[in-house]
Order: structure tokens, then sequence, then C-alpha cells
């Protein structure tokens, strides 16, 4: 009996010292895994702020305008000498002075039709 | 059966065996036990190390957190040139990939150094590349590079860095121990091929990255400004520089603050010294006419002079002190309003007289001509004037008309500004808040009030005239759609070496705000040198409507209703 429980010990020890080194080696293995991770992580990190950097170039009111002149040969911005205002009631409309006699004829039977005459624009220099 | 003989043998045998047995269990518990800590250090000096955790240089921001100043990784080259054997082996590999002179780098290898920058912040195909060549001794390291997503935007106030991320300009100057942070530490384990390896000793000391800093500069503002100023910078006005400040002047915020010519600070190496200047600090000049607003508002505020106070203006031409004055457009009799309006030279010196050089000077000085503003931004500049005692009999007739004095354009733009704000002159700011890198505010910035210059009732007579400027005087092309606005035109002439009084070069400026009841922005134009045209009502008081139109709708400012003649609602055309 007495060679068997020696024989048991020894082979328990051996057991633990085994688990104990190859708990040492996932532990390594581990911390190999982890270190590649966090490269990987941070290389994340620096392609999402150069993604970043790219929109608020995009963004910048410059690029915006330069972007908007490619896209968009015909559109112009209006300057304040391109706009015309409009009034909004038929009675207050300035007609041309010459064709006072058609209009109103045009403008009668508009009425009777319910067409509503188109307003005429009339530019007065300050 | 064995016999004697074999059984002796075999007894030496294993007393041999348990010998070497035991002689092996001693080392065993010598090693292990008895000198267990000093072999783990000797480990721990060979696997751990320590490396220095770099940090993040902090961002610049406008006052809408929109980013002007980043930070990104970049790539740098570095080698051990005391390990490297074959150095122009090596050095044939890399001049391509990181396109230096062979002889450059053959040199540089061949220093007896342990660690020396081949190339730094390289992008991140050329790392790659290298890495690819896996020769020994050649590494690459992540750097932190600042970038400028905005360009040219904003970047006399931004200012720039040099090579090492330190602040050399601007706002990177001035703020560089905020901005740059603090570098954090760890404990790492490294194998035998010298890679990193988590362990259960790894230590870290989180590095500090560095804070934010946002300016009250507004974006679209400042776009605004500089799209104006490049259409109108050696396009339509040939020049040899031009500034602009737009402020807030109920708080003393700058909202855009340009000159031209500008720079990209991602390329700074690309322009020369002059660009780099911030002529809105740096640069005096002598304001001209844009000065009487003090003159008048001083004269108004002693209650020397009131508006409707008559003054002969000589029909343009006035001796005095064995000297005469002229006057750009000759005038006859005006009131004291027209006199500003008409920016008549003689109206305002004989206004000046009955005021006196005492009374001038102190409220030159109020309004802080000769002190610098202490805004937040290197390299300014006080301008100057002299005090009575210094002046000659003629000082009285060119120091109210804005000759033998030299201003600023911010202390330009701090005087208007006062009258806009009903009398209080606040100090210019550029900073709005220092925040960490989680958004947490650290430092605020308040607007700060530092005295008051002239009386609600003076500052609501100096807008009546500035707005009479606009609308019948000097300033007729500083007239808004949609918005009153007020200010005072600019045409001084420049010193040539000799001392006297150029009749070439001029300065052209405008200073104004809008809208004049409830002032939003103040705005200081000034052109230096303009060339063919030099009247400031002519150069600069257009670029000042450009601006503070398109702010003035940006701001949501409400328009102000101006009615058609008779209150008849009739379809115009705006010119």
């Amino acid at each position: 009996m007495k060679p068997t429980k020696i024989f048991l010990a020894i082979i328990l020890i051996t057991f633990i010292a085994l688990s104990y080194v190859r708990q040492q080696v996932e532990l390594l293995e581990l911390g190999y895994d982890m270190s590649k991770k966090e490269r990987v992580y941070l290389s994340l990190l620096d392609q999402n702020d150069q993604l970043r950097y790219n929109i608020m170039a995009l963004s910048s009111p410059n690029q915006l305008a330069k972007g908007i002149a490619l896209t968009r040969n015909k559109f112009v911005i209006l300057e304040s000498s391109h706009i015309l205002k409009a009034g909004l009631e038929p009675a207050s409309y300035k007609v041309v002075k010459g064709n006072v006699g058609v209009l109103k004829k045009i403008g009668q039977l508009a009425e009777v039709f319910a067409f509503r005459t188109q307003a005429e624009a009339k530019p007065i220099n300050k | 059966m064995y016999t004697n003989a074999q059984r002796n043998r075999f007894v030496l045998i294993l007393i041999g065996f348990l010998t070497l047995l035991s002689l092996l269990l001693i080392k065993l518990i010598f090693v292990q036990l008895i000198k267990n800590f000093h072999f783990k250090k000797l480990a721990a000096k060979q696997h751990l190390i320590s490396i220095e955790i770099p940090t993040k240089r902090g961002n610049i921001y406008d006052r809408n957190q929109k980013e002007l100043a980043v930070t990104l990784n970049m790539n740098s080259i570095y080698a051990v040139p005391r390990d490297i054997k074959e150095k122009e082996y090596v050095a044939g590999l890399l001049c391509p990939l990181l396109r230096l002179d062979k002889g450059f780098l053959i040199e540089r290898l061949s220093r007896d150094k342990g660690f020396i920058w081949l190339k730094r912040q390289v992008d991140d195909v050329t790392a790659h590349k290298v890495k690819a060549l896996r020769l020994e001794n050649i590494g690459v390291l992540k750097e932190g590079k600042r970038f400028y997503p905005k360009e040219r935007l904003a970047s006399h106030v931004i200012g720039f860095v040099g090579v090492d991320n330190e602040g050399l300009e601007g706002i990177e100057l001035l703020l560089d121990r905020y901005l740059k942070g603090k570098e954090g530490l760890k404990l790492v384990n490294r194998d035998a091929k010298k890679r990193e390896v988590f362990h259960l000793d790894y230590k870290i000391v989180s590095p500090q990255d560095g804070y934010g800093i946002v300016l009250t500069i507004d974006e679209l503002i400042q776009y605004f400004v500089e799209k104006e100023l490049d259409r109108v910078f050696n396009k339509e006005i040939k020049c040899k520089g031009a500034s602009v400040v737009v402020m807030d002047p109920n708080t003393g915020e700058i909202l855009a603050l340009a000159n031209r010519p500008a720079f990209d600070p991602n390329n700074i190496q690309d322009y020369p010294m002059d660009a780099r200047r911030n002529r809105t600090i740096t640069d005096m000049f002598e304001p001209g006419s844009s000065f009487k607003i003090i003159t008048a508002s001083a004269v108004l505020n002693e209650k020397v002079v009131d508006l409707e106070d008559d003054f002969f203006c000589e029909n343009g031409e006035f001796k005095i002190f064995n000297h005469t004055l002229h006057d750009h457009v000759p005038h006859g009799r005006l009131r004291f309003r027209e006199v500003i309006e008409k920016s008549s030279n003689i109206g305002t010196v004989k206004a000046a007289m009955r005021l006196g050089p005492e009374r001038l000077y102190r409220y030159a000085k109020l309004y802080g001509v000769g002190s610098k503003t202490n805004v937040e931004l290197p390299g300014e500049i006080a301008g100057f004037i002299r005090t009575p005692r210094l002046w000659s009999k003629l000082s009285i007739t060119a120091i109210p008309m804005g000759q033998e004095v030299a201003v600023t354009v911010l202390q330009l733009a701090c005087a208007v500004s006062a009258i806009a704000n009903n009398g209080i002159l606040m100090k210019p700011r550029i900073i709005k808040e220092i925040m960490d890198s989680k958004g947490e505010t650290i430092k605020d910035f308040k607007p700060v009030a530092l005295r008051r210059v002239i009386s609600e009732e003076t500052a609501y007579k100096m807008k009546s005239i500035l707005k009479g400027a606009v609308e019948t005087g000097t300033g007729q092309k500083a007239r808004l759609d949609g918005f009153s606005s007020a200010g005072k035109t600019g045409t001084a002439q420049k010193v040539e070496p000799n001392g006297t009084y150029s009749h070439r070069k001029f300065v052209a400026s405008f200073i104004g705000f809008a809208p004049v009841e409830h002032p939003r922005i103040a705005i200081v134009v000034v052109i230096d040198e303009p060339r063919p045209f030099y009247y400031g009502g002519t150069v600069a008081a257009p670029i000042f409507k450009k601006i503070a139109d398109d702010t003035l709708r940006y701001l949501k400012v409400e328009k102000e209703k101006i009615m058609a003649k008779g209150n008849e609602r009739v379809i115009t055309a705006e010119d």
C-alpha cells in the first residue's frame, strides 16, 4: 500500500506542476493575442480619425462652395439686384401706361371666368 | 541469487545516483527558492520595459465646436545606426521609398547613435512598404501630426506648430501648455523578438491628452470674410495687404479675423514670413478720418459742441499756424453732424480746438489708443499717441483727423464697438472656453467690460451721425439690404521714408456696425495701399457691406422695415 500512495502522490504533484505550466503558457498566448488586438484597435482608431478628418475637410464652407460650383454650373447665388419683389394685392400693381385699355378688358374677362391676371413687375430705380 | 560483489556494485551505483539526485535537488532548491528573487529581477530587467505613451495634442474648435485644428497619428521611420552593418545596402532600399537622397541616408546611418529619425510623419502606404522590407534595426513608430481641415480659414488666429508639435504662432503658441497634454507610461513584457506581451505585471499611467480650445470665431462668418477678401485682394483691387475684424460689440467676442496675404498652416514652408503676420495686431497705421469718431465723441461728451452747431469749413482751405489744411471736397457752412458725415477735416479740427489737446488725448487713451488690448494672441503692439506736452503747435490740426497717431486694426474695432455698445469699451476676446478631452469645461472666459468711455446719450448721438455718414455721407456704399448700418470711412496718407506724407500711398478703411438700434456686429476693414482707387468709401465700404449683409442674414437678425414712399407697396428691384 505504501508504494501505491507514494506513486499516487508523485502523479498528483506532477499533474499540478504540469497544470501550472500549461496555465502560464495560456497566459502568454492570451498576452500575445491581447497585444495583437490592441494594435488592431489602435489602427482602427487611427483610421476613424482619418475618416473624420476627411469629413471635416470636405464639410468646410470653402469645399462646399467649390462642390456646388462644380456640380451646378448653371446655379448662381443671386445678387440683390437680381431679386424682384412682388406685391400681394392685385389692386396695388402699377400697370404699364400704354396698355391700360387692353389690360382692363383682359382683367374684366379674367374676373368673369375666374382667371387671375399675371402680376407685372416694374422695376423702379432708386 | 546475487553474490556479495554484485550487491555491493548495486549499492554503489544506487549511492552514486542518489548523490547526483541530491545535488540536483539542492541546486533546484537553490535556484527556485534561495536565489528566486535575484533571477526574477534579472528576468524582469530583460523582459519588462517602460514605454512612454504619447499624448494627443488638444483640438482647436470654433464657437460651434467645429474642428479647426486636429491631431492625427502618422508613421515616422527610425533606425538604430550602431547596429546596422550594411549601411549602403539599406540606404539603397530606403531612398526611393522615403524620397530622400542616398548620400543623406548613408550619412545618417553612419552616425554613432542608438536611435535616429530617418523621416517623420509619412503616410500609411510608405510605412507599410518600409515594414514589408523587414530590415533589421529599421522600424516605424506612431507620431501625432497636426492637421488643419479648413486650410487657410482663420490661419492667423490658429497659428501653426513645428515638427515636434510645439506651438510656433497664434493660439497654438499662446496656449501650448494647455494643448500639449502630459505623456503617460506603461510597463509591459517584451519577448526575445521584442514583441509586446500583455502580462499580469502590466501597469499603466494613462496619458493626459491636451485640452481643447474653443474660440469665439464663427466658422461661417470667418468664411464670409475670407471669401470677400479673396474676391478683392489682388483681383478687383491691387493692394499690399488687407485686414478685417468682425466683433460682437456687446461682448467683445471676435467672430472673425482675417488678413491678406494669408497662409495654409498645413504647408507653412510654402509661405513667406510676410504672409504669416497677423496684421490686425502686429501692424500699426495712421487711421486718418476713421479717428474722427474719437474726436467727435470727445467733443460731444464734453459738450463743447452739439450736433446742430454751425461750422464754417473755409470752402476747403484753412490757413492755420502757417499751414494750410484741406478738405477733399470744399464745404461752406456745415452742422457738426454733417462735418463728420461728410468727413470735413477743417470742421473736425475746429471742433477739436475747442476741446483742447489734454481732453482729446484723454479720450484717445480711454478708447485704448496707445495701449494693448491684451487680446489672447501673441505679437500685439500698442500703437502710439504722444502725450500733449510732446505735441507740436500743429498736432492739434493733425491728431483730430487721425494723423500723428498710430493704431492697430483691432484697436479700431474696439473703439467703434464701444460706440455701438452705448459707450462701454469691452475687452476683445478670442477664446471662449477651454475643455478637457471628454468635453467638460475646464475654464470659461466671460465678457469683460473695461470702462465707460462716453455717456449713453453721446453714444446715441454718435450712432445717428455715423448712420448719416452711411445714408448721405461718404459711406454710402456701406448701405445694407434690409438693415440699417452706421460707420465712418478713412483714407489716410502713408508716410514716405523721408518723413513726408505720400500722395500715392494710402490706407483705406471703413469702420462700422449694424444694425444701428441694437448692433449685433462691428466690422473694421483696412486696405493697405489700394490701387487704382484708394478712398475708404470706394474700396473698404463695399467689403463692409458684403460681409455685414451675409453675417446678419446668417445670424437671423430680423430685417428692418424699409417703407416705400406713401406707404404704397410697389414692385421694386433692389439696387
